[in-house]
């Protein structure tokens, strides 16, 4: 019955969350009671190519799922559902981000603030109103030349049950990140150890490169966090689900991690350079020039971190909402 | 052309019959699948992705009760007509055979 079950996953993808559990089960229902009917008939258990000839009548997952929803004017039921995951995408993965990197930049970077003052920052949200409206309107005009065009059924005519997608379950850790996350952690501490070594002075060729002597705090715990990561993707490998107390664990390493970061961006870590094609003034120049460009990226990686924390606690949230669900 | 101008007047045609049709055989309770072999053997055929939004829509409009229940070792949706629907269907019953009628005369 897995094909079953990728049918309903790829008809749920296009439902609305808070009716897809109750259509989901109607329709699995109705389709088991096909499949009964079909092998009362035969006489015998019902092959894959009896189930696809069911789902194929049923049809494509996306025209299932649209005829739930609430006809729109502009796009077509058809289309919408389609219309509506891509502005959401364009939301979570453009406008969002935008938001809270120009927050961050507001609270954290005293040169931005100085640089926009009063209104002016409120003017530069202008900015994001005009990505909103061009992002919408390109986006519905695409649309609706699909459905003027009648391009959907072209984009909708092939489709085979075979070819759905597996079914995808959300607690699961796929083997290929941990063992990629682990890989990742062992080069990384080993490059880490061997290559910085806990000092404050390292020399490339004729540069010398001098750094405060807080990098050892940030050496250090940059490699702890990393031997950290290293037993959590070994526990991950062996045990690929997600559970709420290791969800959790995982949250407070990205928040640990986000804070060493955030310190190390900020605190000028970088003491001097000394390289004999370049003046002493001119190498002063150079290291406070990075030291500032490090402490402007502060709010880009803190605006980064509240959306790995943002994912962290959706997982918490979900793995509730499955107990609860099993339960 | 044509072809499809038929169909989709076709289906205008069908489209109120169906809610007459689904009320009046949910009189008695049935879930979706015994509902549409039901209808199917009234020469009315139904497929599945029209049949189950269809009777949301009267569900959520209050004209139809609906309960999960287990029988035969799987968890199925049972629905039946409500007090409104009962209601309703009988002012429809009135209005389709007014209709009936005055298209039997112009025809």
């Amino acid at each position: 019955m897995k094909m079953l079950d990728r049918y309903l996953q790829a008809v749920g993808f296009w439902l609305p969350k808070a009716q897809k559990q109750d259509i989901l089960a109607e329709l699995s229902e109705e389709i088991h009671s096909q499949i009964d009917e079909k092998e009362a008939t035969s006489g015998h258990p019902l092959d894959e190519a009896g189930l696809e000839a069911i789902l194929k009548h049923c049809g494509n997952p996306l025209l299932v799922a649209e005829r739930y929803l609430r006809p729109q004017p502009f796009i077509g039921p058809v289309l919408f559902p389609v219309y509506r995951f891509v502005l959401k995408m364009v939301g979570l993965g453009y406008l969002v981000p935008w938001l809270l990197v120009w927050i961050c930049l507001l609270i954290f970077d005293p040169a931005y603030r100085a640089a926009n003052p009063g209104l002016g920052q409120i003017a530069n949200l202008s900015t994001l109103w005009s990505i909103i409206v061009n992002s919408f309107f390109f986006i519905t005009l695409g649309f609706a030349l699909v459905e003027r065009y009648r391009l959907k059924s072209w984009l909708l005519k092939d489709w085979s049950p075979r070819k759905l997608p597996a079914v995808r379950d959300p607690n699961r850790i796929p083997r290929s990140n941990s063992i990629g996350e682990l890989s990742f952690g062992i080069l990384f501490s080993l490059l880490w150890v061997n290559l910085l070594g806990g000092r404050t002075e390292y020399v490339f060729s004729s540069t010398r490169i001098i750094l405060a002597s807080d990098w050892i705090y940030f050496f250090w715990a940059l490699l702890i966090l990393s031997i950290v990561n290293i037993g959590f993707s070994i526990i991950n490998l062996f045990r690929p689900y997600w559970t709420r107390a290791r969800a959790t664990f995982r949250m407070l390493a990205d928040v640990l991690g986000a804070g060493i970061f955030a310190w190390f961006f900020k605190a000028r870590l970088l003491a001097g350079i000394e390289t004999p094609s370049l003046a002493v003034t001119k190498a002063q120049e150079l290291t406070a020039q990075i030291n500032h460009i490090l402490e402007r990226i502060f709010p880009f990686a803190l605006a980064a971190a509240a959306i790995v924390f943002a994912v962290d606690v959706y997982r918490i949230a979900r793995i509730g909402d499955t107990r609860r669900s099993a339960g | 052309m044509d072809q499809e101008l038929f169909e989709n007047l076709r289906l205008e045609l069908r489209r109120g019959c169906l809610i007459l049709a689904v009320m009046a055989a949910l009189r008695t309770e049935q879930y979706g699948y015994t509902l549409r072999k039901v209808l199917a053997e009234q020469g009315l055929t139904i497929d599945e992705g029209t049949l189950y939004p269809l009777l949301r829509r009267l569900e959520s409009q209050k004209l139809l009760v609906s309960q999960w229940r287990e029988e035969e070792k799987r968890n199925k949706r049972f629905y039946r007509l409500s007090a409104d629907g009962k209601q309703i269907l009988k002012q429809l019953l009135v209005e389709w055979q007014n209709l009936n009628s005055s298209l039997n005369d112009i025809l």
